[in-house]
């Protein structure tokens, strides 16, 4: 687990970590969010953001297009890039994946799934495209 | 492809691997060179800046338009973070505990 569970300055798991340049990597958490909000915000340094990027400047260039966003593997990036797509006023947003939770969370979230299968080798490969 | 590569060394490498291979063009087109070589095909590859985008999310977070606890899925406490962290979850976090709001900068380092 090292170095997620604390060597060098610490990290996710350890009780107390070390944040060099702090004043710079350190945000501060909004007034008006309550205690749920800011809890989830543990996320938003890293996927929440990648979600957001996913979608956010394209829609800039395509305001109001309809976007496809296919889940296999990691699930929270690709639901947060639904939850930016629809606040950034995405026209349709569809959901292909081979996760029925996944696919009931994004229909949650307000995205069409789309029940899709993957179909995974029986092997391993030394060299794969896909993140499992 | 259209490439959000930045220029760091590991950057300019895969940038170079690529354009050795015929897969990308090595030095920078304007759009509309990009779109006549690929015109149907647009591919972004790159790593996120999180201090410049950050502000962005923050600001439709705070205006409840992206609501990131939704797509937590399982809620443990922290002393059971290092078990729970290896198993099945879309999003696991901690609960929530009303002090964490206006933690000083050394507690708020304690965030997952």
């Amino acid at each position: 687990m090292q170095p997620l569970s604390g060597v060098e300055y610490g990290g996710m798991l350890s009780d107390i970590v070390r944040v060099p340049h702090a004043a710079a990597m350190l945000a501060p958490v909004a007034p008006g969010l309550d205690a749920v909000d800011a809890v989830a915000l543990g996320s938003v340094s890293d996927n929440v953001l990648d979600g957001y990027r996913a979608v956010a400047p394209h829609l800039t260039s395509l305001p109001g297009a309809d976007v496809l966003i296919v889940c296999h593997g990691g699930q929270s990036v690709p639901l947060y890039a639904v939850q930016a797509a629809l606040a950034l006023g995405a026209g349709l947003v569809d959901y292909a994946s081979d996760s029925a939770e996944s696919l009931a969370l994004a229909e949650h979230l307000g995205a069409r799934p789309l029940q899709t299968n993957f179909e995974k080798p029986k092997r391993r490969y030394p060299m794969s495209l896909t993140r499992e | 492809m259209t490439p959000a590569v930045c220029g760091t060394p590991s950057e300019r490498r895969s940038r170079r691997h690529l354009a050795e291979r015929e897969l990308l063009p090595w030095r920078r087109r304007s759009d509309a060179a990009r779109s006549a070589l690929h015109p149907r095909i647009r591919f972004f590859i790159g790593r996120t800046h999180a201090a410049a985008l950050l502000p962005e999310v923050m600001a439709l977070i705070e205006q409840r338009r992206l609501s990131p606890e939704a797509v937590t899925t399982r809620v443990v406490e922290w002393n059971a973070a290092a078990a729970a962290y290896g198993e099945p979850a879309i999003k696991t976090r901690r609960p929530p505990n009303l002090s964490m709001v206006n933690a000083s900068s050394t507690e708020a380092a304690d965030l997952p």
